[in-house]
């Protein structure tokens, strides 16, 4: 009898090129969802090697390392990059992968649509940071653009412009997937009230996209019309105003900032549960919550504008004031949750609580500035950059670290390193506190953001030089993050269905899911289908 | 953490002021603070308690008790934050309110504007200008004590910021859209200031000095400046009927040119700022009664050619409308 | 134990067939966010001014517009008389015809505001209101244009046949359209008839 060896189509190795082209042409949300990662990751590095540079120019006075050419651009591509490519995308990265899987659906409701949202992404990136190629250098407005500076920017600016517009487009495509996907696709028993509140945040999340970014894109149309077709929006010698920039702008501005911290929320209302062994404390008034900050988002867009002396401090102080009230309920929930748990320290939980205890703190610093009168003492200072960096790296990037410990081995089927993993958040964790907690003083001193350098007579140095080497912490902790990713993925697929004993139903299929993501779903008669289900068999074997 | 922030409470670190409105806000911030502490206490120690309380120990395998929430806790969550915010909304609006209290007697009378990169300060009922030199001299302004200063800010190409931290106070200078403010300085000093609103390649550098003196020397320092920036005697020679004039750092590289009477002249100006505008304006005096001339903008780097339309025998004063007094002098015609 | 197994969600997710029409009313809510900003400019403008629109504009005229706004405005009727037509019979014929009548009338509607621009006697850099006025009416332009494709677009599928077996292509086509209707409207009165 006669052989021929066959090998099984499925393990066939293939070759590098048909992979790659799998990858390049793919409409499945689950790799779509691992590129927006990979994507993201990519220019997290790139932007936080921008950070060590102005860390590096800002650790002594009158220090030349950058010249201000260069210092301006740098802080405008590591503010625009952390804001639109790393921190968004990174989020839309876990939403796209895990919301089809929380809500039991196959995939996203257009796949290729959401395939063209990810590609718009490094497009749009690469186009912003291609200003480096021009010979007036890249964008070096800020963030936050302000006219009539931008207006007298080079080509790098242009090119700042129709990245972000691009960039925009993928948001607003991939928000408007994310809603049809939650309200039309989810498996028989998952109601409304039974929905993840991970998944939850990216339904927010995406209604603040669809609502918010158009006015975003407006104001780059605005930037460019006036740049180059003539018009005379922002020239007060013309009836035009800067207001007319600052109000379009804001009002995207803010909500923004919280399409970048819900489904952090999100991510530690998953974790902290699961690693507490108890349900979510509230879940209801977690949903309550989300959908309150969602609709003040859009009022408070003024705070940013207290000192134009163009709007009404008193009023949006007010509104800003009040966000904090449903801010609070989230803490309260979470604090609530892991009372009386039984807490298991895996990377995942420490970086979700190393996120609680930061948060908070950068919340709080959000309760001074959105007091007006205190505000003029430190509007555009670091106190502002403390908060900034509190929020959004002590935040939302504590929030997708954590993630990324307890979805890895659901994405490859391999844990993270829990040892490295340990270390990465303490080095992380303190460098990130002896960085940016230094700040609040410098702001409270004076020192106004933004600057190249700073004279010695300041007294500036040494804070700056204790906030430097923190930085240079970070980058180890960071480093020893990515040292920790490197070695774990080639180790064998260990991984089983449910390491975690998990929640939500994208524990009740392997690791990582078949391309049709579920062989069998769990009845779903809770929020907690995976739990149930682990009970009942539990109790199934105890029986029999 | 507790201890990174005992240096907040222990103060030293917002600056006392120098004005009533910045006691008032110096206030705030400890208003605030205390407001603010209990909550940071709380949710960090709730959490270290927890952390160190509720560890699952090896072995341990029966779940803890599964308590999903009640409706009375969640009342609670949302009235607790809520009463701290009506309370913060009392002291900050009633704060905002004094210092946002324009003074409705002002004694002096300041215009301030702010351009790439330094700050003019015109004393309006002295007719005295001073300002400073980008990246060289910063402007050095003086205020009489105890007396309300009534400022006007203007910015003429992009946004700035005026803020002085030991006001603790900054206001924005916004292209057409003046604002204004009054401070009554109360102790004497020297005190720092800077433009804090990002404003382009030397935002660094647009520093400013305040200095709070008893009135007697303010006056003594104002009659001084006005001595100083009296119309030049005219003292430059003649060039004939074209001159060149080189921009560079927001400067012109002379304070005093000449041309013949009479006659049209031709003017070249050279700008060496990139991106940045500035023109050629001529007046009959610094307070700018009225203008002979100005020239269309020569945005840099760039060199541009211009007539000027013959203008009779005198002394005139010369400026680039943009930067005002920083780039100005003294224009004979003979 | 019992689950739900592919084939079953499969089934489950036809229901998620209306998700083009989900998607199009969420599209359409952006869009009026984005158009939202430029009347925030505009009212803002508006607000400051004694006289509007301020300065000596020779404000445009107002007879081909308000022609081209009746049509704009019949042509959402067509629109619904399409969408009815394919409710009631699911039969081509009854909607092909009205869409045509769309489609004719949004053309109609571009060459006639189209043509008003040749007797402007401002520019773009004027003032807040020329601004305004080019920045806003190209914007609506190019959303008219966009939705004579989208119309061309379900025509084709309705000649295929397959409209008679999938009615969202239709509906979702008429949101947009509606909402372009109502943008032309808002335009009208804000930058021809109040410009009087
Ligand atoms: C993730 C992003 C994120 C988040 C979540 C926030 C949240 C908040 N932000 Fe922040 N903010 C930014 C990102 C963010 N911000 C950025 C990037 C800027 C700078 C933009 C620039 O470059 O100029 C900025 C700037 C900024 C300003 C302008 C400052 C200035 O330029 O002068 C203000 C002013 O009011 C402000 C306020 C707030 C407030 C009140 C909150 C609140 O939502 C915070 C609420 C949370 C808490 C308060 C803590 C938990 C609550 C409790 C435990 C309950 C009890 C508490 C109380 C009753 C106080 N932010
Ligand atoms: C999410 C947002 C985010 C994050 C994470 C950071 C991270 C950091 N930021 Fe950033 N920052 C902003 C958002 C953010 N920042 C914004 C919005 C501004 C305002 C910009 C403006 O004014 O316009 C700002 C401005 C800003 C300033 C003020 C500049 C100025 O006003 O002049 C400073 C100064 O110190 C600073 C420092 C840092 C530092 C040291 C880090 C570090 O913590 C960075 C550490 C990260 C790394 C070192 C990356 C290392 C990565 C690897 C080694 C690869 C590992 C691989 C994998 C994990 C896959 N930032
Ligand atoms: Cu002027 Cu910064
Ligand atoms: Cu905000």
């Amino acid at each position: 009898m006669t052989t021929t060896e066959v090998r099984p189509a499925s393990t066939a190795p293939r070759p590098v090129g048909a992979r790659a082209l799998d990858w390049l042409t793919t409409t499945d949300h689950k790799k779509i969802g691992i590129m927006y990662l990979v994507n993201s990751f990519s220019f997290f590095a790139i932007a936080g090697g921008m950070a060590m540079l102005i860390r590096t120019q800002l650790a002594k006075p009158n220090n030349t390392v950058l010249s201000p050419e260069t210092y301006n651009e740098t802080f405008t591509m590591h503010g625009t990059l952390m804001i639109f490519l790393v921190i968004l995308p990174l989020l839309s990265g876990f939403g796209n992968y895990f919301v089809p899987l929380q809500i039991g659906a196959l995939d996203m409701a257009f796949p290729r649509v959401n395939a063209l949202s990810f590609w718009l992404l490094p497009v749009g990136g690469l186009t912003i940071l291609s200003g480096y190629l021009t010979s007036g250098g890249a964008a070096a407005a800020g963030w936050t653009n302000y006219v009539p500076l931008a207006l007298q920017e080079g080509t790098g600016e242009d090119l700042w412009v129709l990245g972000l517009l691009v960039v925009g487009t993928s948001s607003l495509l991939g928000a408007i997937n994310f809603i049809v996907t939650v309200l039309r696709l989810r498996a028989p028993g998952m109601s409304m009230s039974r929905v993840p509140i991970f998944t939850w945040a990216t339904l927010s999340t995406s209604v603040l996209v669809v609502l918010a970014v158009p006015a975003l894109t407006a104001t780059l149309m605005i930037v460019f019309a006036d740049r180059h077709l003539g018009t005379v929006f922002l020239d007060p010698s013309h009836g035009g105003s800067v207001f007319n920039y600052l109000n379009t702008f804001w009002f995207f501005g803010h909500p923004e900032v919280y399409m970048l911290i819900m489904g952090a929320w999100g991510i530690v209302s998953e974790i902290i549960p699961v690693f507490s062994g108890k349900p979510l404390f509230g879940y209801r008034g977690v949903i309550a919550a989300l959908l309150l900050v969602l609709a003040l988002s859009f009022t408070v867009w003024g705070h940013h504008m207290y000192t134009t002396g163009l709007v009404d401090d008193s009023l949006f102080s007010i509104t800003t004031e009040l966000i904090s009230v449903p801010t609070g309920v989230l803490f309260f929930n979470w604090l609530f949750t892991l009372w009386r748990g039984k807490i298991r320290f895996e990377p995942a939980m420490v970086f979700a609580l190393g996120f609680v205890a930061m948060f908070v703190i950068g919340g709080i610093d959000g309760v001074w500035m959105a007091s007006p009168a205190m505000d003029y003492a430190i509007h555009d200072t670091y106190f502002v950059v403390a908060h900034i960096h509190y929020v959004l790296f002590g935040g939302s990037l504590f929030g997708i670290m954590a993630a990324m410990y307890y979805w890895f081995p659901k994405m490859t089927g391999r844990y993270l390193g829990r040892r490295l993993g340990h270390i990465h958040f303490w080095l992380t964790f303190v460098g990130f506190n002896v960085t940016f907690f230094p700040m609040h003083f410098l702001g409270l001193a004076g020192m106004p953001r933004r600057i190249a350098s700073y004279p010695a007579s300041s007294g500036w140095g040494p804070l700056n030089l204790v906030a430097t080497l923190g930085a240079y912490v970070i980058g180890i902790g960071m480093i020893v993050g990515g040292i920790n990713l490197f070695l774990s993925l080639r180790r064998p697929r260990t991984a089983p269905a449910d390491p975690w004993q998990g929640n939500t139903l994208e524990w009740a299929t392997s690791s990582p899911p078949p391309p049709h993501n579920f062989d069998e779903l769990p009845p779903i008669t809770s929020e907690r289908p995976v739990r149930d289900r682990r009970l009942a068999v539990a109790a199934a074997e105890v029986t029999s | 953490m507790a201890i990174l922030l005992l240096p907040l409470v222990l103060g030293g670190c917002v600056k006392e002021g120098i004005s009533d409105k910045a006691t008032e806000v110096h206030a705030l911030f400890y208003t605030i603070l205390w407001l603010a502490l209990p909550v940071f206490a709380f949710v960090e120690g709730v959490l270290f308690y927890c952390i160190v309380r509720f560890r699952k120990r090896p072995g341990d395998d029966v779940p803890p008790r599964q308590y999903p929430g009640n409706r009375g806790a969640l009342a609670a969550f949302f009235a607790g934050p809520l009463a701290i915010v009506i309370a913060l909304l009392i002291f900050g609006e009633s704060a905002v309110a004094t210092v946002d209290r324009n003074d409705a007697h002002p004694v002096e009378q300041l215009v301030i504007t702010g351009f790439q990169w330094e700050w003019s300060a015109r004393y309006v009922a002295e007719k005295v200008t001073v300002t400073g030199k980008t990246n060289k001299t910063p402007l050095l302004m003086e205020l009489p004590v105890d007396v309300p200063t009534r400022i006007e800010l203007r910015a003429t190409d992009v946004m700035h910021e005026f803020y002085v931290p030991d006001l603790l106070y900054m206001k924005n200078a916004v292209p057409g859209h003046p604002n204004i403010f009054t401070i009554t300085p109360t102790k004497v000093g020297t005190y720092h200031g800077q433009c804090a609103q990002y404003c382009g390649l030397w935002h660094s550098r647009m520093a400013l000095t305040v200095k709070v003196v008893p009135q007697q020397e303010f006056q003594r320092w104002v009659a001084q400046e006005s001595q100083a920036h009296a119309p030049g005697s005219g003292s430059c020679q003649t060039t004939g009927s074209a001159f060149t004039l080189v921009a560079s750092q927001t400067s012109w590289d002379k304070d005093c040119v000449g041309v013949v009477a009479g006659v049209p002249f031709r003017i070249t100006i050279t700008n060496k700022d990139r991106g940045i505008d500035h023109n050629f304006a001529v007046y009959d005096s610094p307070d700018l009664g009225h203008r002979f001339y100005l020239s269309p903008t020569v945005t840099g780097v760039a060199t541009k050619t211009f007539t000027v339309p013959a203008l009779p025998a005198g002394t005139y004063y010369f400026q680039c409308d943009i930067h005002g007094p920083a780039m100005a002098g003294t224009l004979v015609v003979r | 134990m019992t689950g739900t197994t592919p084939e079953a969600l499969e089934r489950y997710a036809v229901r998620g067939a209306s998700s083009a029409v989900m998607a199009m009313t969420l599209f359409v809510a952006s869009e009026a966010v984005f158009f939202g900003a430029f009347f925030g400019i505009y009212a803002s403008a508006y607000t400051q001014t004694k006289v509007w629109p301020p300065g000596n504009v020779s404000t445009p005229s107002r007879d081909l517009p308000t022609i081209a706004t009746v049509i704009l405005l019949l042509s959402a009727v067509t629109m619904a008389l399409a969408r009815r037509g394919a409710r009631r019979s699911g039969h081509r014929d009854r909607t092909t015809p009205w869409l045509w009548a769309t489609v004719v009338a949004a053309i109609a509607f571009v060459a006639l505001v189209a043509y008003g621009f040749g007797g402007l006697h401002f520019g773009i850099g004027q003032g807040i209101y020329e601004s305004l006025f080019y920045t806003i009416t190209s914007l609506a332009l190019a959303h008219v244009a966009g939705g004579i494709v989208l119309l061309a677009l379900v025509l084709a599928r309705a000649r295929s046949g397959e409209l008679a077996l999938a009615r969202e292509p239709l509906v979702a086509a008429s949101i947009y359209w509606y909402f372009v209707v109502v943008l032309g409207v808002v335009i009208y009165l804000l930058l021809y008839a109040a410009a009087g």
